[in-house]
């Protein structure tokens, strides 16, 4: 899945592992997150849409438009 | 131009050069492990032999095995000093993966606690080193070693995937244990039957048990390196 966890962690100036120790993971996590390996359970992507204060939605692109 | 954070984490190692170096850790452990055992079998020999006495050759051979343990050794030392670098690159280590090496310590003494047991008191009277794995063992030995893999395993296994690791890794564990298992249902079955067939020897359960184990492990590090 898309993403711009590396966008929105870059505006902030955060390292990945600043990221990881912000969202309780490790440094991996957050990398295979940012480059789309990975796709994080519905609570992480709660608890990172939280961090940066914005809907999931505008972080996460699952490539479906809304009809 | 000062270097961001974002820019400074991307430095470190990707998939295939963290495999390499692993692969280069493990060829130089082996090759370190076999170059002493030369060296040690040479000298045994000699030591055995009441009226030997060292020739050139000798010691061209044991300079040779030595400087190729040495070399070994430093390879080994550079790639795991190449890991630490990369490692590094990617910021210090969260709180949760400390939690996590320290619990890899800790299997990894009791690995290695194990491993000294099965040493010290097999009774096969054998070089081989299967027979460290299938050999014969007193019966307070096996159930010492029946414990600590029956309970101590378990118990630092299941703290490991519920209290410690993120879900990442968990999803990387589950990836490898399902094909683990799905290789174990295949694989066993397939063997015992050839067996029937009179095709090929008798399933060993020892290396079920450990083509199990290597494919559980090769299949999570690819889940959550790769």
């Amino acid at each position: 899945m898309k993403n711009r966890l590396k966008v929105l962690r870059a505006e902030r100036n955060w390292s990945q592992a600043d990221l990881a120790v912000r969202l309780d993971v490790s440094r991996q996590a957050v990398n295979a997150v940012e480059t789309g390996k990975y796709d994080p359970s519905l609570p992480l992507a709660f608890k990172i849409a939280r961090l940066f204060d914005l809907p999931i939605e505008e972080i996460f692109d699952d490539g479906e438009r809304r009809g | 131009m000062m270097e961001s954070a974002v820019d400074k984490d991307e430095t470190g190692h990707g998939f295939a050069g963290l495999v390499g170096r692993i692969a280069l850790i493990t060829l130089a452990a082996i090759g370190a492990i076999g170059g002493t055992g030369v060296i040690v079998g040479f000298l045994t020999a000699f030591s055995q032999d009441a009226n030997g006495t060292l020739s050139i050759r000798d010691i061209a051979i044991l300079s040779g095995a030595a400087l190729f343990v040495l070399g070994c050794v430093y390879t080994g030392w550079r790639a795991i000093r190449s890991m630490r670098v990369a490692d590094a690159a990617a910021g210090p280590p969260t709180p949760r993966e400390n939690r996590n090496r320290l619990v890899r310590v800790v299997a990894g003494l009791l690995g290695a606690v194990i491993g000294v047991v099965l040493v010290l008191h097999h009774d096969t009277p054998t070089s081989s080193p299967l027979a460290l794995l299938d050999g014969p063992l007193s019966p307070a030995i096996a159930i010492v070693l029946a414990l600590l893999v029956g309970v101590l395993t378990p118990a630092l296994s299941l703290y490991w995937y519920l209290r410690v690791v993120d879900e990442q890794e968990a999803a990387a564990y589950d990836k490898g244990a399902f094909v683990a298992i799905h290789a174990f249902w295949v694989g066993a079955p397939v063997w015992w039957l050839l067996w029937r067939g009179g095709l090929v020897a008798a399933p060993d359960g020892v290396l079920i048990y450990l083509a199990t184990a290597v494919i559980a492990t090769v299949a999570w590090f690819w889940a959550k390196y790769r």
